[in-house]
C-alpha cells in the first residue's frame, strides 16, 4: 500500500467516529424530522401518513398564528441590535489610539461572552424580577418609582424586557466579527479617506460599512437562524406568557413535542422554520451580494 | 456459576428523600441477593419531560419506579402497571395483606379508570401561612370566612402591608397557587355534577357500594369522597354542553378569583414561588398560600434570620365563601398524596421484583427510614406519612398538626382531564383575563372553546369509545 494510501485510510479511520456519530444524532434525527412532519405521531404511537394534515392544522393555529407577532418583532429587534451596538463598539475600539487600551477593553467586552448563557438568563430574571428587581431599583433611586413595576409577568412589557437582555448589546460573537472585518480593512484606506477629509461617522457610513458587507451578511444570518431556532431564554424567563405575550413558534414546537405529545405536528412546525430560515438565508445571501455589486 | 444482577430503577425528585432512598436501596440489597437498586435523585425542572421520553421509548432502560404525578396520562396509555390486584396480596415485610399498611381512603380516593395507578407514601396540603406577629400588631384573627378574609386583606393593605404574596407564572396555574385557587373554588361550584358524571348501574366502573347509596348533600363536605366518577360520562357532559363553562356559575367563579387577585402584588403573572415566598420571609406579605411542605424551609429560614427580623406564624385553612348566587359548599382545599411512585410496566418478572421493593418501601420500617433520614439530614418533609406506624419528631408534629388531610377535590376543569394541551391553553387565557387583557365573557367564550376541542383528544388518547358500559382503558 502506498505512502498516500495509507494516509488517506488514516484520515478516514479519524474521520469515521465524528462522522458517524454526526449522522448518527444530528443528519438522521433532521431527516426523520423532514418524514415524520407528514405523519400523525403521538408519543408512544406509531406514526401515521397523513399528507399535508400538519401543515392545513397549523394553518388554522391561532396560537401560532398568534405568536408570528412576537417572533417578527424579536426579528427586528435582533438584527437591529446586531447591526448597531457591536459595530458602533467596534468603531469606537478600533479609533483608540493606544493599541494596550484597545486590547483591554477589547478584552473587558469579550470577557463576558464566558459567562453561561443560563447564569445570564436567570441574572436578568433578578434584574427585572417586580418585588426585588434591580431595575426597579434603580428608578426608584432616581426617582422614577412610577415606572416600576414586574417586567417579566405583564404583557404590556414582557416582550420588550426579553430584548432588553444583554443591554447593551455590545460584546459577543458580533463585536468579534465585526473587529476582524475592520482589521482586514487596510490602513491605506483609512489614510486616505483622512486625507479627503472623511471621518467620523461619514467613514463609517461610506468606507466601512460597504468594506463590512461580508460580515454583516454572516452577522444578519446568523442572528435570523438563532431567533427563530431559540426559545430557551423564553422558555426559563416567561414560559412563552403573561398570556401569549412572549410565546414565539419554536416554543410552541417544543410544547407540542414534549408538553402535548404531538410529535408530528411539532415536526411540521420544525420543517416550516426550516423552510423559513431557509429562504431568509437565501434572501440575505443573494440581496447582499447585489447590494455589493452595487457598490 | 456467578449469579445474574437484577436491577430496580428507581428515579424520583423527591430529594427530600435522597439519603433514605439510598439507605433503603442498600438494605434491601443485603437481604436480596443478586439484586441491585439504583437510585437517581433528579432535579424537578425537565424531569417531566425526560419520563415522557423514557417511559415510553426507552424499554428496559426505563425507570421501574418513579414519582407518578409526573406523568398523568401515561397509565391510561397503558405503559404504567395496574397495582390494584396486588393490593391485597400478602407484604412480606409486615405479614398482612399489603393495603394493610397503606391508606386505603387515599387510595380509592385517586383511583384512575378504575384502576390504581400508584402508591402514595405521604401526603400534602394547602394552607394560608400567616405573620402572626403582623396580625397581632394589627389586632386581626384568622378568618373564617372568605368574605372576611377579603375585608382582613383591606386592613392589612391600609396598613402599608401586601396582603398576599402570590406566584402567578404559567407554572403556578398548572400545579402551583393560581392553580390551587382555581381548583378549590371550581370543586365547590362544581360538586352539583358529581351524581351526573358518576358511574351508573351497568357501567363498567360501577361500585354498588361506593355509589348506589350516594345522595349529594352539600352540608357534608366529603359524602362524594369515594363516589366513582366515569370519565366517559363526564367528556360526553363536556360535549353535549351539559356542562358549561361559559354560565353564570363560572363567571361568578371567575369573577371571585380576580377580585381576589386585588390584593396580590403587581404583576404577579412574574413572580415565581420563590419571589413569593421571600415577599413573606421579609415580612413584605403578610399572607403566603403554600404547601405543607413549606414547614421544614420555614422554620429553617427563620432561623437563620437575624433575631430581629424573626416573626411568628401560623397556618389557616381555606375559610368557606359565604355570598354567592349559587348553593355552593365550604372549600375543601386542595391536597393529596405527596409522594407517589408508580411502576412502568416491562415484564411480568421485573414487576414482580419492583413490587416487592416498592412493598418495603411502603412497609413500617421502610418509611421509618424515609423520615429518620429526612430528619437527620435537616430535610424538609413534604407532609405527614401516610403508612400507619411512622412516626415523626414531637417538635415537628405541633407544626404539621393544622394539616389534616381535608384537602381534596373531585371535578377540577383547569383544562379538561388534565390533558396537557387544554390545561396549557386555558392557562393562557386565564393569564389575559386576570391581566385585564380579555374580559369575563372572552375569557368564558374561549374556555366553553378549548374544553370542547379537548374531547376528541381525550378521546383518542384515551382511547374511548364514549360507551361508559365498556372498559377501554388498558390494565
Amino acid at each position: 500500500m502506498s505512502r498516500r494510501r495509507t494516509s488517506i485510510v488514516i484520515v478516514a479511520l479519524m474521520l469515521a467516529p465524528t462522522l458517524v456519530l454526526l449522522a448518527l444524532f444530528n443528519y438522521y434525527p433532521a431527516v426523520l424530522g423532514l418524514s415524520r412532519a407528514f405523519t400523525r405521531w403521538e408519543t408512544g404511537e406509531a406514526p401515521q401518513w397523513i399528507g399535508v394534515g400538519n401543515f392545513v392544522a397549523m394553518w388554522h393555529d391561532e396560537f401560532l398564528r398568534l405568536s408570528l407577532r412576537n417572533l417578527f418583532i424579536l426579528l427586528i429587534a435582533n438584527v437591529l441590535k446586531t447591526l448597531t451596538m457591536p459595530l458602533l463598539v467596534a468603531e469606537l475600539l478600533m479609533s483608540l489610539r493606544s493599541p494596550r487600551w484597545q486590547y483591554i477593553l477589547r478584552t473587558a467586552f469579550i470577557l463576558p461572552m464566558v459567562v453561561p448563557g443560563m447564569v445570564t438568563m436567570l441574572l436578568w430574571s433578578f434584574i427585572y424580577d417586580g418585588s426585588v428587581g434591580l431595575l426597579n431599583q434603580l428608578l426608584e433611586a432616581v426617582g422614577m418609582g412610577a415606572l416600576a413595576r414586574s417586567w417579566l409577568g405583564e404583557s404590556g412589557t414582557a416582550l420588550w424586557a426579553i430584548i432588553g437582555i444583554g443591554f447593551p448589546w455590545a460584546g459577543g460573537l458580533a463585536l468579534l466579527i465585526y473587529l476582524a472585518g475592520l482589521n482586514q480593512i487596510s490602513g491605506d484606506v483609512w489614510d486616505s479617506c483622512q486625507v479627503d477629509g472623511v471621518s467620523g461617522l461619514r467613514r463609517v457610513w461610506y468606507v466601512d460599512l460597504p468594506l463590512l458587507l461580508p460580515q454583516v451578511r454572516l452577522l444578519v444570518i446568523l442572528t435570523l437562524i438563532g431567533t427563530l431556532q431559540d426559545f430557551g431564554s423564553i422558555l426559563i424567563l416567561t414560559g412563552g406568557g403573561p398570556g401569549l405575550a412572549t410565546h414565539v413558534p419554536a416554543l410552541h414546537m417544543y410544547f407540542q413535542a414534549f408538553r402535548f405529545g404531538h410529535l408530528g405536528y411539532a415536526a411540521a412546525i420544525g420543517l416550516t422554520l426550516f423552510v423559513a430560515i431557509f429562504v431568509l438565508s437565501l434572501l440575505n445571501l443573494l440581496l447582499g451580494r447585489r447590494l455589493e455589486r452595487l457598490i | 456459576m456467578p449469579q445474574q444482577t437484577a436491577t430496580i430503577f428507581l428515579a424520583t425528585v423527591s430529594g427530600n428523600y435522597r439519603e433514605g432512598f439510598h439507605r433503603l436501596a442498600r438494605e434491601y440489597e443485603r437481604a436480596h441477593a443478586g439484586v441491585q437498586v439504583r437510585v437517581q435523585v433528579m432535579p424537578v425542572n425537565g424531569y417531566e419531560t425526560w419520563l415522557r421520553t423514557q417511559i415510553p421509548g426507552a424499554g428496559d432502560r426505563a425507570p421501574d419506579l418513579f414519582n407518578a404525578n409526573y406523568a398523568w396520562g401515561m397509565y391510561e396509555k397503558g405503559l404504567l402497571v395496574n397495582l390494584a390486584p396486588y393490593l391485597n396480596r400478602r407484604n412480606p415485610y409486615t405479614g398482612k395483606a399489603w393495603i394493610e399498611n397503606l391508606n386505603p381512603q387515599f387510595i380509592e380516593k385517586f383511583k384512575t379508570a378504575g384502576g390504581v395507578s400508584f402508591i402514595p407514601v405521604d401526603f400534602v396540603e394547602i394552607g394560608f401561612y400567616y405573620n402572626a406577629s403582623l396580625f397581632r400588631r394589627l389586632g386581626l384573627q384568622p378568618p373564617r370566612t372568605w368574605e372576611g378574609m377579603l375585608a382582613l386583606a383591606e386592613r392589612i393593605r391600609a396598613a402599608g402591608y401586601l396582603p398576599f404574596a402570590v406566584p402567578g407564572n404559567a407554572d403556578s396555574y398548572w400545579s402551583g397557587t393560581v392553580g390551587w385557587i382555581v381548583r378549590f373554588f371550581t370543586d365547590a361550584y362544581t360538586r352539583q355534577w358529581v351524581p351526573l358524571v358518576m358511574s351508573r348501574p351497568g357501567d363498567w366502573d360501577y361500585d354498588p357500594a361506593r355509589n348506589a347509596n350516594f345522595r349529594l348533600n352539600l352540608n357534608d363536605p366529603y359524602n362524594d369522597s369515594l363516589v366513582i366518577i366515569n370519565g366517559e360520562r363526564l367528556l360526553d357532559a363536556v360535549r353535549r354542553r351539559i356542562i358549561r363553562f361559559d354560565d353564570g356559575r363560572f363567571a361568578e367563579l371567575y369573577a371571585h378569583i380576580k377580585a381576589f387577585s386585588r390584593y396580590w402584588q403587581r404583576g404577579f403573572h412574574g413572580a415565581n414561588s420563590v419571589t413569593a415566598y421571600n415577599l413573606f420571609l421579609t415580612q413584605r406579605a403578610a399572607i403566603l398560600l403554600e404547601g405543607s411542605w413549606l414547614i421544614g424551609d420555614l422554620m429553617q429560614d427563620m432561623a437563620d434570620l437575624p433575631p430581629r427580623a424573626r416573626f411568628e406564624w401560623g397556618v389557616f385553612a381555606v375559610p368557606p365563601l359565604t355570598t354567592s348566587r349559587f348553593k355552593v359548599p365550604p372549600f375543601r382545599g386542595v391536597g393529596g398524596p405527596g409522594l407517589v411512585l408508580g411502576v412502568v410496566k416491562k415484564n411480568p418478572q421485573q414487576t414482580a421484583r419492583v413490587i416487592d421493593f416498592l412493598m418495603f418501601l411502603t412497609s413500617p420500617q421502610g418509611a421509618q427510614i424515609l423520615v429518620d433520614e429526612a430528619v437527620r439530614h435537616r430535610r424538609t418533609l413534604s407532609g405527614p406519612m401516610l403508612i400507619p406506624g411512622v412516626k415523626m419528631p414531637p417538635e415537628l408534629q405541633r407544626y404539621y398538626r393544622p394539616f389534616e388531610g381535608r384537602g381534596f377535590e373531585k371535578l377540577s376543569f383547569r383544562g379538561l382531564m388534565d390533558e396537557q394541551e387544554s390545561v396549557w391553553q386555558w392557562t393562557v387565557w386565564a393569564q389575559r383575563y386576570m391581566e385585564g387583557r380579555v374580559s369575563l365573557q372572552e375569557f368564558l367564550r374561549r374556555y366553553q372553546r378549548l374544553m370542547e376541542e379537548a374531547v376528541p383528544r381525550v378521546i383518542a388518547m384515551q382511547k374511548l369509545d364514549m360507551n361508559p358500559r365498556t372498559k377501554d382503558v388498558p390494565s
